[in-house]
């Protein structure tokens, strides 16, 4: 036991160090930094807690800490939720949102398509189409974090290349995140209480969206007035609580109803500039928490796990490749950009995470521990490459004009 | 408006939720998450709502707690409070490193002789009155019915310990909610912490002498006495270490201090636990380390042996308005409404006498001390809360003594719900009084320049 709370602490501390410290390290190998960078080294301070190693984290204890899962899971979603508003995702011409589409969809095909048929070839059932829908909306998610960080680091030339990726990273999520919540909800084979007796998954898909609009507004309601930082501490952590357990409750997707909620507040008028800040500057504790617990919950000595990542890195990767490929050269685009710019959308960091999480707690798939499994191991290996991707799709896109 | 507005929509959601067919028959973890959000909004929106009224917050946290209880809506079921007691550990170590910062030695050194004859007075003075309410009115008591003369004083001394204990989770919450500072704030948080710890080493010594004087065979157990000493040396040496600790981090790394001082309350809640268990089934040892008292010793050493004082109260004071609504909505959850319906006229006498014998032994302590009258005459209605470490002690007297020990424990639990609903109003109408919480300066300030423009006139 003494062990136990020892090694807790040595490794609370060492990675909380390390976060600080990687920041301080520019001479690090890329890949490492930016790792670390992300907080993904999180995950294996999570795994050495959870009851294969330490299990100071065990099931049961995860369980009673609910709660603070739903926040994590939660803050994802209303944190992209309130990025989207309208009117700043419009200033952008259109083909931008075109491309977003094209290449999404594609990812999100491919990989579908490919799970489908593993999924078939072994299971053999159609239930496995729920798991393979919800795996394709994981893939077309990407993270804008690393290319961000590189463009920070590396100062390239102002291109709209790089805009362009920027604009697809945050936006693809959203496609993601809907079509994540379709498959929790085609999970359902009754309707909701009251529901009439037909298509359940479309009418708790409706539910799930009015309800993530009545927590937006609800939010927005609170914090029209001035309040302090505590108070809006207060109401946003009380929200995403709510509004996931409202979710988990019923089965259906946490991530997609509070950034229902987020775009709801995002384009209400108000104080949504303090919210988004607020949660913004509180960001680290959040993912440092949730990243634990994900990481308290994986198994990662399910061998079936690391197979399925590999063929899921495979075809994730091959989708974003040729969904920029075809977004780059079939759209009429008023600029030039390189064909690679899939390849500077590789990144998933904490968006995959909290996908994996969601599904995890909302049983979305026949194998949630599984499909973590998967999820997780697929992101540690593709968070040590997708940097050095980035990279060079933003060294081909030097040439490209504004 | 608004927010009564939003308080409605709230509470329609849940209404709508919990009377979904089969609804509760949910994993936990939904059912956790759904209950601590919508406590979490409730009773913050409840608190706000009654702070219009001057009421303290937290009184409107504990209401939101009761009305969302299993007693009246069933919002939050039995179930949900009893699994959430594991956020409830966290945040009540939270609010012990508060209190323990919150302690000031420079503070406690100028106000030593008001807070010792406070402790001395409060305590003596207590424990004695209901000692004798309690013998002198045994025959209108039911559980004393064919009780014998030792049995009664043995519960006697026990009523007369358990109403000696305070809240300092309530104090610190409503010092911190009514911004209060001041000499007149200094000694009550100081007295207020300083019997809760007396009251555990107190009641150890009561119970053994209880048993000496109930069971024929038995003598004092040395061994009990022991045990809690060390139990609470023990803490206090454990709070010290995890000062030490948590305040080389600050200096040292000092990065995502929240994470950190939620994953530091996380271990010493774990640890107290785990250590107590393994000493029981290894060797057959009863010896419990305090995670309050550790907490508490922890945030005093941080405060004042350390450099990382300022930082640590900055940090844990951002932290902290999340952490009471829900530590306190879930206090206001589990209280036992079935329990006070049983016994709730002598539940109220007892209170009643409780609060008349701390008055009296305040105004006397602070009348021989020297203070400023409005400060004595104040004094008593500060330290009327009770919470945590009572009831935990109610809980081990219903274990000591079966038959009666188990009617006078649910008879304390009903006194203790009252007084914890009671204790905050009556605690910030004497800040507000003595003119050291903000609202109370404020005030002050008005009726001095008032007053100020008189003379000009």
């Amino acid at each position: 036991m003494f062990q136990t709370v020892t090694g807790a602490l040595v490794l609370l501390i060492a990675a909380l160090a390390g976060y600080r410290r990687s920041f301080a390290r520019p001479g690090w190998p890329q890949g490492i930094r930016f790792f670390f960078l992300t907080g993904t080294q999180f995950l294996l301070i999570g795994l050495a807690l959870g009851e294969h190693f330490l299990g100071l984290l065990d099931r049961p204890t995860i369980e009673r800490l609910g709660p603070v899962f739903s926040l994590g899971l939660g803050y994802f979603g209303l944190i992209f939720g309130l990025q989207l508003e309208f009117e700043k995702v419009l200033r952008f011409p259109l083909q931008f949102l075109s491309s977003m589409f094209i290449q999404a969809g594609i990812t999100f095909l491919f990989v579908f398509t490919l799970f489908f048929w593993l999924f078939h070839q072994l299971d053999g059932s159609p239930a496995v189409f729920i798991p393979a829908l919800a795996i394709g909306a994981v893939a077309c998610c990407s993270s804008p974090t690393i290319v961000a960080l590189l463009v920070r680091e590396t100062k390239p030339v102002k291109c709209a290349g790089i805009d362009l990726i920027r604009y697809i990273a945050g936006l693809d999520t959203i496609l993601g995140f809907t079509l994540f919540a379709a498959a929790a909800c085609l999970v359902h084979t009754s309707p909701p209480p009251l529901g009439p007796a037909c298509l359940p998954g479309l009418q708790w898909m409706v539910l799930s969206i009015a309800f993530g609009m009545g927590m937006g507004y609800l939010l927005h309601l609170l914090t029209q007035t001035h309040c302090g930082e505590n108070e809006l501490w207060v109401f946003i952590i009380g929200i995403i609580i709510f509004s996931g357990g409202v979710s988990l409750f019923f089965d259906l997707s946490p991530l997609f109803v509070t950034m229902v909620a987020g775009i709801t507040a995002a384009n209400l008028p108000g104080s949504k500039d303090r919210v988004f800040m607020a949660i913004f500057r509180q960001e680290k504790p959040f993912h440092i928490v949730f990243l634990i617990l994900a990481g308290a919950v994986w198994q990662p000595g399910l061998v079936s796990g690391l197979v399925l990542a590999g063929f899921y890195l495979f075809s994730r990767t091959a989708g974003k490749i040729c969904g920029g490929l075809v977004a780059a050269s079939w759209l009429p685009l008023r600029f030039q950009v390189s064909p690679l710019i899939g390849l500077g959308l590789l990144s998933q960091s904490g968006v995959a995470i909290a996908m994996a999480m969601d599904l995890y707690l909302s049983g979305s798939g026949s194998n949630p521990d599984l499909l973590v499994a998967m999820l997780i191991s697929a992101v540690l290996v593709n968070e040590l490459f997708s940097p050095a991707m980035a990279r060079r799709f933003l060294a081909g896109s030097r040439g490209e004009t504004a | 408006m608004r927010r009564l507005a939003a308080l409605l929509l709230i509470v329609g959601f849940m209404a709508l939720v919990h009377a979904a067919p089969g609804g509760w028959d949910r994993p936990e973890g939904a059912r956790l998450s759904l209950s601590f959000g919508f406590l979490l909004i409730a009773a913050y929106l409840t608190g706000d709502i009654l702070s219009w009224i001057k009421l303290p917050k937290i009184t409107g946290y504990i209401l939101a707690g009761v009305l969302a209880g299993p007693f009246v809506s069933d919002f939050i079921t039995r179930d949900a409070v009893a699994e959430l007691k594991l956020l409830d550990s966290l945040a009540l170590a939270f609010i012990a490193l508060a209190a323990g910062g919150e302690l000031e030695l420079a503070g406690l050194g100028r106000r030593c002789r008001s807070i010792c004859c406070g402790v001395g007075f409060q305590s003596l003075g207590v424990f004695a009155g209901i000692f004798l309410v309690v013998v002198l009115g045994r025959q209108w008591i039911p559980f004393f019915e064919g009780a014998s003369a030792a049995a009664v004083f043995a519960a006697a001394a026990l009523v007369g310990v358990l109403s000696i204990a305070r809240s300092p989770s309530s104090a610190i919450a409503i010092i911190s909610e009514s911004r209060a500072k001041g000499p007149f704030t200094e000694t009550v948080l100081g007295v207020t912490v300083i019997i809760d710890v007396l009251v555990i080493a107190l009641f150890a010594g009561v119970v053994s002498a209880a048993r000496a004087l109930v069971q024929v065979d038995a003598g004092l157990d040395l061994f009990f006495l022991l045990t809690v000493g060390i139990e609470l040396i023990g803490s206090v040496a454990a709070g010290v270490a995890v000062g030490w600790g948590m305040s080389g981090y600050i200096r040292r790394i000092g990065s995502e201090i929240p994470v950190f001082i939620l994953a530091t309350a996380f271990l010493v809640t774990f640890f107290s636990d785990q250590f107590a268990r393994f000493l029981d089934s290894f060797y057959e040892i009863r010896f419990h380390l305090e995670p309050m008292l550790i907490c508490m010793s922890a945030g005093f050493f941080i405060r004042n042996c350390t450099a990382a004082g300022a930082s640590f109260i900055e940090r844990l004071d951002r932290l902290s308005l999340p952490v009471y609504v829900l530590f306190f909505s879930l206090v206001g959850a589990s209280l036992d409404l079935g329990v006070l319906k049983q016994t709730w006229l002598l539940a109220f006498l007892l209170a009643a006498c409780r609060a008349f014998f701390i008055w009296s032994s305040a105004w006397l302590s602070g009348r021989l001390c020297g203070e400023p009258p409005l400060f004595y005459r104040m004094a008593g209605f500060s330290y009327i809360a009770q919470a945590g470490v009572s009831l935990g002690l109610a809980g081990m007297l219903a274990g000591s003594f079966p038959g009666w020990g188990q009617a006078a424990s649910v008879t304390i639990v009903a006194m203790i719900s009252i007084n914890q609903v009671i204790g905050p109003v009556t605690f910030k109408y004497a800040l507000d009084k003595v003119g050291e919480s903000r609202a109370g300066r404020e005030s002050l300030r008005k009726s001095t320049s008032c007053a100020s423009s008189l003379r000009e006139k």
